[in-house]
């Protein structure tokens, strides 16, 4: 990665993406005009539509203009934004390294697709005129780039992304609750990780953070090998965090019970993450990136809007 | 190992393709070397799976391991082309390489035995059996190998095949059935350990490649195969196939397998001694022989019916009453000859006896006899006198012949110590020395010798005799004629109670017939002085009872040819004792060569004693000459296939004879000249390989023609058909592997297809673990 710099920002991706929106689906705070819902009222407010009065509407809102013009009520409908701020924090602990360039050419390693996926959010984000942040974490905060809305800032967050050094294992637990105190507004929190570490310290962590009121996405990066197992000769396996941990094994002999263990920590997280109303956004290094976040994000906004 | 594996394979030279087996494990450890490197994140999910799945995965690994193992032998186990023989088939044909094979048919007599249509199953006598057993191994062997060859050997002829085949072609083996209808059973015995080491010489002269399996068919009598225990010795002796044993240890290429073909149940009964009491026979003097007849069979006998023939005279029959099972019985039988010269005895089994007797040859017995006319006796006189009463020998003369001669068959000459020195004692067959004091060198030349070939010595003590002479010259420290030392002669004191016998030999022949009141008086012989005897250690006699009378035909057969045995010295007997304190021996013997000595420490006439009066002196004085006297030095029998000897006598005879077997005038008589030995010409035959009576037909140098008679018998221990059990064979034949084979008729049906091969099943048994091995390997996969 220090190598070369790597377009992160990817034309095709943002030509798939670059007509969606990244819309906080619960209230966030923002102090710009935005997009987005603001819990506050009288501040940047925007004329929406018109809508018939029925008896119960807010008579505040009554357009007595209207009233005037055609002896009939109608109720003034403003669309209450605010502006968005956005933490992405990029997973760089030493396992996203998976699979590394010198074992399999050609593909991504988790981490190249979670900054793919960093730049693209900060692109789209940055376009909608959201303030982006990225915190780039391993046991402990590596960069922190506060929320800004200028082009520029997409810049200098790509190059934060190029200056990471994958070298650290994950301490999640104590570095999430670290960030939910220091991300003293309230927020959208896109956690982009492979969460390889004890679910016991991840799920608390996130629950930490969503627990400080900010809105969580959890984008959960895993590579096809990891999802899938799909090795057939025996193999030594050896620890990326934990390089002392060496196995040589039939890989097909242990597939199974891989798998399940795999399943089971999978099925774990999203349910904890379900639970704490935490977006799980499951992904394969394998599954094109483009289409894998245009659906998620086609259906987060089918979700927001089909709730209001 | 080769040879051992062609026992069951075609191909054994594949075997080495069995080492492909190590193949999925050299496969399995160098999978486990080559391997992937794979830098791995979510290691502990890998951890717990293989923490869960270890043991699992071992199994199943070992598993397929061992599948593909057991393809690789079953492919391999294919290649070698594995065969398999119905049942003990295998077991006898051994070996599939190149064999040479060898057939010892046992033809000894006791192959004659036909078992009785109730007891037998076949109905067949034991030979036709054996001879097809014979054929089934040939054809059998021809079957599976016809390229191997085949040798037939019967154990009478254990050095001359009888058939000799390169090849088991099928004209070979129509030669073979052929050679074997002709094939008739010997009278002899066998001596399997002959055969077994003439077959072991076999194999070891013939090319060491080659594998050989030598076949004994035989009915497995107990005497042929156990050899008899000696306790005192620890160690096992080397068994009889022991010759063939170092072969078989060697090199595992030479097979013995043992067939027994005979009917389990074995019943016989057999004639199996004839013994003269005495060594010589007397014209005109009955003379007692003694029958044995055994009972081999499991029942008792009754009514045992025996007839008897001098020459070709019936005598009245004998009648034993009962022989139990297992038993002998032995019957006296006194018959007198009437006229000296060659004469023989023949006893056979008749009546009822025979109904269950499957074995005749056996139930015929004969004994030739020399007749001699007189027994010739000479004294020697120590004292003589024109006064009877003084006389030392007057009693003794009178003694030995009461009534004249042809009563007692007693010839007398008497003589003094000094016409000892140059006498002919040759003629004589008993010397007797009566008080003689002292013999010159050149008598006690003479002396030694005559008893040496085998004349009887019966010295009785006197007041004369010189006992330092005695000691020094006729004892020698045990070297001499006389049994014992001798001290210097003892007087009961006056007054004092006389001495008489107390104790003796009862079992001495001598002595048998002093029981009962004969005893009695025995006891009331008063002896008044008498020379002391020196026994010379505690280890003397325990001579058999019989006390080297005929009782052995061979060892009988042995004296003509050697006894000279003077370096062994025979021990002293004790025959009787007085009663004083020491019990000092009163009448002791000892063999000298062929001879015997026999010493009386009291003396003939009544100076030391009053045995003369009484009445047992004139019996006991008859039974020591006849006991002491001279045997006949004719064989009165041997077995079959021992040689026969006629001596000569060369001033009478010419030395060309003519012989006429028991076959005669089917057989033509046989031309024999008499071969010279160290003392008399002797007419030699080697080829007595059948029973009966032959015929020496001498021409005396006038031109007379003279007969002499030689009996030859069946061995008598061939009688016995008591069969070896295999556990006693099993520690008989304890240092050589061995096949053994009851019936080698159940192999009969199955003779038709000899030898399967395996390949088919082979491979769909492979196909199967194959099979296995890969729906396994998947299902593990999937799972794992």
């Amino acid at each position: 990665m220090t190598t070369e710099t790597k377009s992160y920002l990817q034309p095709e991706v943002l030509s798939k993406i670059g007509d969606l929106e990244f819309r906080a689906r619960h209230v966030v705070e923002g102090f710009v005009s935005g997009m987005h819902r603001s819990p506050y009222h009288g501040f940047s407010v925007e004329f929406a539509q018109h809508k018939e009065y029925v008896p119960g509407d807010d008579i505040r809102h009554l357009d007595w203009r209207v009233f005037g013009r055609t002896n009939r009520f109608y109720i003034k409908q403003f669309e209450e934004e605010t502006n968005l701020r956005t933490h992405i924090l990029l997973d760089c602990s030493s396992s996203m390294r998976y699979p590394e360039h010198d074992v399999d050419t050609g593909r991504m390693t988790k981490f190249e697709y979670a900054a793919t996926l960093a730049a693209s959010l900060g692109y789209l984000l940055t376009q909608q005129q959201d303030a982006v942040g990225l915190i780039t974490f391993d046991h402990e905060v590596r960069s922190d780039l506060p929320p800004l809305t200028s082009q520029a800032h997409l810049k200098s967050m790509i190059a934060q992304i190029d200056h990471v050094r994958l070298e650290k294992p994950t301490e999640s637990r104590a570095l999430f609750t670290q960030l939910a105190g220091k991300l003293h507004r309230r927020s959208l929190v896109i956690v982009i990780s492979d969460l390889l570490a004890d679910p016991k310290d991840v799920i608390p962590g996130l629950e930490r953070i969503r627990f400080a009121n900010h809105e969580v996405v959890v984008m959960h990066v895993l590579d096809h090998d990891e999802r899938e197992f799909p090795f057939q000769d025996n193999t030594l396996f050896e620890g990326l965090e934990a390089p002392e941990l060496q196995l040589l094994v039939d890989p097909q002999s242990l597939r199974s019970g891989y798998l399940e263990a795999m399943n089971a920590f999978i099925t774990k997280i999203r349910s904890a993450c379900t639970n704490s109303r935490i977006d799980y956004v499951g992904l394969s290094t394998k599954d094109a990136l483009d289409v894998a976040l245009r659906s998620y994000l086609a259906a987060r906004m089918h979700m927001i809007k089909s709730r209001s | 190992m080769f040879e051992s594996l062609s026992s069951f394979l075609l191909n054994p030279a594949m075997a080495v393709g069995a080492a492909a087996v190590a193949s999925p494990i050299l496969i399995h450890i160098l999978s486990k070397r080559r391997f992937r490197r794979v830098r791995w994140a979510a290691m502990d999910f890998l951890l717990e799976a293989q923490r869960r799945n270890r043991k699992r995965v071992r199994l199943e690994q070992l598993l397929l391991l061992i599948l593909r193992c057991l393809a690789v032998l079953l492919i391999a186990l294919m290649m070698m082309r594995p065969f398999v023989r119905p049942g003990m088939l295998a077991t006898i044909l051994g070996s599939a390489a190149r064999t040479e094979r060898i057939i010892l048919l046992d033809d000894s007599y006791s192959m004659q035995y036909q078992p009785t249509s109730k007891s037998g199953t076949g109905d067949r006598a034991n030979f036709e059996q054996a001879k097809q057993a014979a054929i089934r191994i040939a054809r059998w062997a021809a079957e599976d190998t016809p390229d191997d060859s085949l040798t037939l050997f019967v154990t009478s002829k254990p050095t001359e095949p009888v058939i000799a085949l390169p090849s088991l072609s099928p004209e070979n083996l129509i030669n073979l059935e052929y050679r074997l209808n002709t094939l008739q059973p010997s009278q002899t015995v066998a001596r399997m350990s002959d055969g077994l080491a003439a077959m072991a010489d076999l194999i070891n002269r013939t090319p060491t490649q080659a594998n050989a399996a030598v076949y004994v068919v035989s009915d497995f009598q107990r005497h042929d195969w156990v050899l008899p225990e000696d306790p005192a010795v620890a160690e096992k002796p080397p068994s009889i196939a022991s010759p063939l044993g170092g072969k078989l240890a060697e090199e595992e290429s030479v097979k013995l397998v043992l067939v027994n073909i005979s009917a389990p149940t074995a019943a016989n009964t057999a004639v199996t001694r004839i013994v003269s009491s005495q060594p010589q026979i007397v014209a005109g003097v009955p003379a007692r022989f003694e029958i044995s007849v055994s009972n081999f069979s499991k029942k008792p006998l009754a009514q045992v019916e025996l007839s008897v023939s001098v020459a070709e005279h019936r005598l009245p029959p004998v009648v034993i009453p009962e022989i139990q099972p297992g038993q002998t019985a032995r019957e006296p039988l006194e018959i007198t000859f009437p006229q000296d010269g060659s004469d023989y005895l023949k006893v056979e089994l008749a009546g009822a006896a025979l109904n269950d007797d499957a074995l005749r040859l056996d139930n015929t017995r004969a004994l030739a006899v020399e007749v001699v006319p007189v027994v010739r006796i000479l004294i020697v006189d120590g004292e003589a006198s024109n006064d009877p009463y003084r006389d030392e020998i007057y009693l003794l003369k009178t003694a030995l012949r009461p009534s004249g001669r042809a009563a007692s068959g007693n010839e007398l000459s008497v003589v003094d110590e000094q016409e000892l020195d140059d006498l002919e004692l040759d003629g004589y067959h008993v010397l007797i020395m009566a008080n003689v004091g002292q013999l010159s060198e050149a008598a006690q030349r003479n002396v030694e010798t005559f008893v040496r070939g085998g004349g009887g010595l019966i010295i009785f003590a006197g007041d004369q005799l010189d006992i330092e002479h005695y000691n020094a010259k006729l004892y020698q420290d045990g070297k001499g004629l006389i049994p014992m030392a001798l001290g210097d002669a003892e007087q009961a004191p006056p007054g004092a109670e006389a001495m008489t016998f107390a104790d003796w030999d009862a079992g001495h022949p001598v002595m048998l017939a002093f029981v009962d009141r004969l005893a009695d008086v025995l006891r009331q012989v008063r002896v008044f002085a008498y020379v002391p005897l020196k026994t010379p250690s505690p280890q003397i006699e325990k001579v058999d009872p019989v006390g080297g009378l005929q009782a052995n035909p061979k060892a009988e057969a042995e004296t003509l040819v050697a006894r000279d045995d003077d370096e062994k010295r025979a021990p002293a007997r004790i025959v009787a004792r007085f009663n004083d304190a020491d019990e000092s021996p009163a009448i002791v013997q000892r063999r000298y060569g062929r001879g015997i000595c026999v010493f009386i420490a009291t003396s003939a006439d009544q100076e030391w004693n009053d045995w003369a009066s009484n009445f047992s002196y004139l019996p006991m004085m008859l039974e020591l000459v006849q006991y002491a006297a001279k045997p006949s030095n004719t064989a009165g029998q041997t077995v079959v296939s021992s040689p026969i000897l006629c001596p000569v006598d060369a001033t009478r005879f010419k030395t060309a004879s003519l012989l006429r077997t028991p076959t005669y005038p089917v057989e033509p008589e046989i031309e024999l000249e008499a071969t010279s030995t160290e003392n008399t010409p002797m007419l030699t035959y080697n080829e007595t390989n059948k029973s009966g009576i032959y015929h020496f037909l001498l021409t005396t140098t006038k031109g007379t023609s003279v007969t002499r008679y030689a009996a030859v018998n069946p061995d008598a221990a061939e009688s016995n058909l008591s069969q070896v059990t295999s556990l006693e064979l099993e520690q008989s034949l304890h240092d050589v592997p061995f096949e053994y084979m009851d019936d080698l008729s159940v192999l009969a049906d199955q003779s038709a297809n000899a030898r399967q091969e395996m390949w088919w099943p082979l491979l769909l048994a492979a196909m199967a673990v194959l099979m296995l091995e890969h729906t396994l390997a998947w299902w593990f996969g999937t799972r794992g």
